[in-house]
């Protein structure tokens, strides 16, 4: 897009007092990384586009669905018919949005041996995951690289964020979660409680406003944790200590960060499926495993993910070995499929 | 005794605690303001709620 001779496409943001055309010029500078192109992901994305960050790196290991499309504002019912995973529909929608800016799609999962790639090279990373298992790590990884992250959650009318700035006397994620250990499926999620898209677009304007407040280093940032619910009428301010003996700010010792184990499953929020990391990932051939699956069901396959289904088992293979195993509730399960179908 | 819990006016039992509260919520997590005042949850079994108390109990949101 040639914009010589035309007023800026940033004009109403550079003359708002807060940013200015300096802030902008450092808004275009900077690299942002937003953890999941979920409810709130995908709407931080296109307001991060909009505004003009410089680069913005997508990273999700999902695909899209129907029942996503009600609270996911970015995807269409193609790509949900598609199966497209995220990232990439994301992306596309983002270049046709603003092609002055650099959108990176990355579909993978995001766990301790891929968490370092993923934003060592960012200024900021944005949280929008629906797993507190990644959040928790994330929270490690960003106090080990001293990265600021923006903390994100949404559930039914309800939401919260907080801004978690390592290196500061500002408190990480796990000072105001406790000691308390973190069990999988204790929680509510949205396939229990469900959830409203005003939510989550409230979640995301919030951390969207604190993206270009931290990357601008404005004296507006905001340290407290912030909890509301659309439905029940509240909006809070709620300010939180730093723990003197966190584990992780506190004493570095890290649950997640860096502890590598073998291969790796867990249930998807929402989706009856089972994710399924080989302890080795790498570029596999689709061409290979289609041929190979081809005489005991179905296989159709793109450029990034590969379908097979035999009436009985179906199994989303993504290009890194990483698989989602449809329609099973049990690890053990999943695992053994993966490992009868793909290989561990 | 009468509290103002998240906004709602709530009979709890007398000398009931945050942890006691917590639990009868069936909350595992949560951040706590007693009349403002924010609770830590190393504090959260020591603080007794009394009469008349604005508590503020909030679920940490982990979906996305």
């Amino acid at each position: 897009m040639d914009n010589s001779n035309t007023i800026s496409r940033y004009v109403r943001q550079e003359i708002f007092a807060g940013l200015g055309k300096k802030g902008q010029e450092k808004i275009k500078k900077a690299r942002v990384a937003i953890i999941e192109m979920s409810s709130i992901g995908a709407a931080v994305a296109n307001n991060l586009a909009r505004a003009g960050v410089g680069y913005i790196r997508l990273i999700d290991g999902d695909y899209i669905e129907t029942a996503e499309l009600q609270r996911q504002t970015i995807f269409t019912e193609k790509e949900a018919e598609d199966e497209t995973p995220k990232a990439i529909a994301a992306s596309e929608y983002l270049r046709s949005v603003n092609s002055e800016i650099t959108i990176d799609p990355v579909i993978t999962d995001i766990n301790s041996g891929t968490i370092d790639n993923l934003i060592e090279d960012v200024d900021l990373i944005v949280d929008a995951t629906d797993s507190m298992e990644v959040r928790l790590l994330l929270n490690e990884a960003c106090h080990h690289l001293k990265k600021p992250w923006i903390y994100g959650g949404t559930l039914a009318s309800s939401g919260m964020t907080m801004n978690i700035l390592p290196g500061s006397n500002q408190p990480c994620l796990k000072c105001f979660l406790g000691e308390e250990e973190y069990s999988p499926g204790e929680q509510p999620t949205c396939a229990t409680v469900g959830i409203l898209n005003s939510a989550a677009s409230m979640v995301a304007a919030l951390q969207s406003a604190e993206v270009l407040k931290l990357l601008t280093g404005s004296d507006a940032v905001r340290h407290d944790l912030v909890s509301f619910d659309v439905w029940e009428n509240y909006f809070e301010y709620i300010p939180v200590d730093k723990d003197p003996d966190c584990p992780v700010c506190g004493k570095k010792d890290y649950a997640f960060y860096g502890k590598v184990t073998g291969s790796q499953t867990a249930t998807m929020c929402g989706k009856d499926s089972v994710q399924v990391i080989p302890k080795k990932e790498g570029e596999i051939s689709f061409e290979k495993y289609a041929e190979k699956l081809s005489s005991q069901g179905t296989v159709k396959y793109t450029k990034y993910t590969l379908d097979f289904n035999d009436g009985n088992i179906e199994i989303k293979l993504f290009k890194n070995g990483r698989a989602i195993i449809k329609h099973v509730s049990d690890e053990k399960r999943a695992k053994a499929v993966y490992a009868e179908y793909i290989g561990l | 005794m009468k509290v103002i819990l998240n906004q709602k006016e709530t009979e709890l039992s007398d000398g009931m605690s945050i942890a006691d509260l917590m639990k009868e919520q069936k909350m595992s997590r949560a951040m706590v303001k007693v009349n403002d005042v924010r609770i830590r949850p190393a504090d959260y079994e020591a603080t007794i709620v009394c009469d008349g108390d604005k508590v503020v109990l909030r679920r940490v949101v982990a979906g996305g």
